[in-house]
């Protein structure tokens, strides 16, 4: 069980590395402070039951960031539209292309791609993360690489 | 492509210089007293349906308005009869309503100062209905809650008006996509007992000038800052920014007062009209803003133009801002 007392020292020691995981999910430095920050905020009040707190907050970020995600739409700009598509353009590089397309995945694929080819984490946990079967953690991933058209048959998979 | 190189990507992009905060600890304990505050709030105000609604059941009744009545003491608290914001500008609350079904509705006097509307922040998003004034729908800013407070958001009330109806219709939900890859189907209605606080504003006797911000940062994930303009609200509202780089930019927007998260900001780049965006982060908080990426041709000089403007009523009341381009 974590102790209240060292939740200070966690989010000094632990919160940049959960940042950049923040900011691979939203995107903008600024939407992944403010995820971050949600997060952090909701954990404090599991914070006594808790067992392995960056599990936990790994696992809160995600599933605000999926909920988030859902509710995206509801923004509105000045003019009452929708804010345009950014417009493609050929000239970007292989690197430029591929971020783009995680950019693209829907919110749990592009989750699943975090956990597993940033966190480096084994289908079980993410699966454990995002509370679905393995089966599903697979089926996500082999989607998302089809859509970035990343080959597959190298993946291999941890369990 | 390999999964390696996909790794690589991801590593690139998320190990790179990344905004500091040295104040999270500190941000982060203010959000959880606030969820203190609304998880009392909405305890109290729960407490005040169940009563209500035993006292006035009434078949059809669309929402339970309750203006005049002592608010509970959470709402209070949250959505107090007055106070001062930090430039000093004096609010005062004339008008409480509490939502209970999809719309309730609230007369208030107008005075010809401006009005503003309030919710708690519950969650991570504001809920604040749509608004209606004399049957009139309101367009407001919706801003996420961001640090958790429960934003202002302006009204407009017909000129000489000594009086006005505003109506609060939760009935238009946003949408979720409960399939991957499925249609976006009608998000579950909020339900939760909402106070909604109207203010009136007394505008400053005199113009109170924001803080100066200080430089942008010269380098910003992973980008250099190629050209950056200031200015002021109401003032100069559109400047026009050039860099040249490789692949997509992006736009750093720091600004100066209380009424900050009420301007926009436009773009347009090469000409070509791009994204709009809401709010602007505070100069004060030192972490700086991560930058509004915009697609541009790689190699090619750029030119963004940046257009300005605010919500709402702002006499005496100025906003400093300042834009930054950042190009790889």
């Amino acid at each position: 069980m974590a102790d209240r007392a060292i939740f200070q020292d966690f989010v000094v020691a632990r919160s940049d590395r959960l940042l950049r995981t923040a900011y691979l999910l939203a995107r903008d430095w600024g939407l992944a402070e403010d995820l971050l920050q949600e997060s952090l905020a909701k954990a404090w009040f599991a914070w006594p039951g808790i067992d392995e707190p960056e599990a936990y907050v790994r696992k809160v970020l995600v599933t605000t960031y999926i909920s988030w995600w859902r509710r995206r739409w509801r923004g509105e700009v000045p003019s009452g539209d929708a804010l345009p598509e950014r417009a493609a353009h050929d000239a970007a590089g292989d690197d430029e292309e591929l971020w783009r397309a995680v950019g693209r995945l829907p919110a749990r694929q592009r989750a699943v791609i975090v956990l597993r080819f940033y966190e480096d984490l084994p289908v079980g946990e993410v699966a454990r993360l995002l509370g679905c079967q393995e089966g599903t953690v697979k089926s996500q991933t082999a989607k998302a690489l089809a859509k970035l058209r990343v080959d597959e048959s190298i993946v291999k998979e941890r369990r | 492509m390999s999964v390696r190189e996909l790794r690589d990507v991801l590593r690139e992009r998320a190990e790179g210089p990344s905004p500091a905060n040295p104040h999270r600890h500190d941000q982060v304990r203010a959000r959880i007293r606030r969820t203190r505050l609304r998880r009392r709030a909405s305890a109290g105000a729960v407490t005040l349906a169940v009563v209500a609604v035993a006292a006035y059941l009434v078949p059809g009744q669309a929402g339970l308005v309750v203006p005049g009545e002592t608010p509970p003491a959470a709402a209070r608290q949250e959505l107090p009869e007055r106070f001062t914001s930090p430039d000093g500008t004096e609010y005062r609350r004339v008008g409480l309503v509490t939502l209970t079904g999809t719309e309730a509705s609230i007369d208030v006097p107008v005075s010809g100062k401006p009005l503003e509307v309030a919710t708690p922040c519950d969650g991570d998003r504001n809920r604040m209905p749509v608004v209606h004034v004399n049957s009139r729908r309101v367009h407001v800013p919706r801003y996420g809650c961001g640090d958790g407070l429960p934003y202002l958001l302006p009204v407009d009330v017909p000129q000489g008006s000594t009086r006005a109806t505003l109506t609060f219709d939760r009935s238009e939900e946003g949408c979720v996509i409960p399939v991957e890859d499925g249609p976006c189907v009608p998000e579950q209605p909020d339900t939760a007992v909402r106070d909604i606080g109207v203010y009136e504003w007394t505008p400053p006797a005199m113009t109170i000038e924001p803080a100066r911000i200080g430089a942008l940062p010269g380098q910003l994930d992973g980008r250099r800052l190629a050209d950056s303009a200031s200015g002021r609200w109401p003032g100069v509202s559109s400047v026009t920014l050039t860099g040249s780089g490789a692949g997509p930019v992006s736009v750093s927007l720091l600004c100066s007062g209380d009424l900050a998260q009420r301007m926009w900001f436009k773009f347009w780049i090469n000409g070509k009209e791009g994204r709009t965006t809401v709010g602007c982060p505070w100069a004060e908080g030192s972490s700086p803003s991560a930058g509004l990426e915009l697609e541009a041709p790689e190699g090619e000089r750029v030119t963004v133009t940046v257009q300005t403007g605010m919500w709402g009523e702002y006499t005496n009341r100025p906003v400093r801002w300042s834009a930054g381009l950042y190009v790889r």
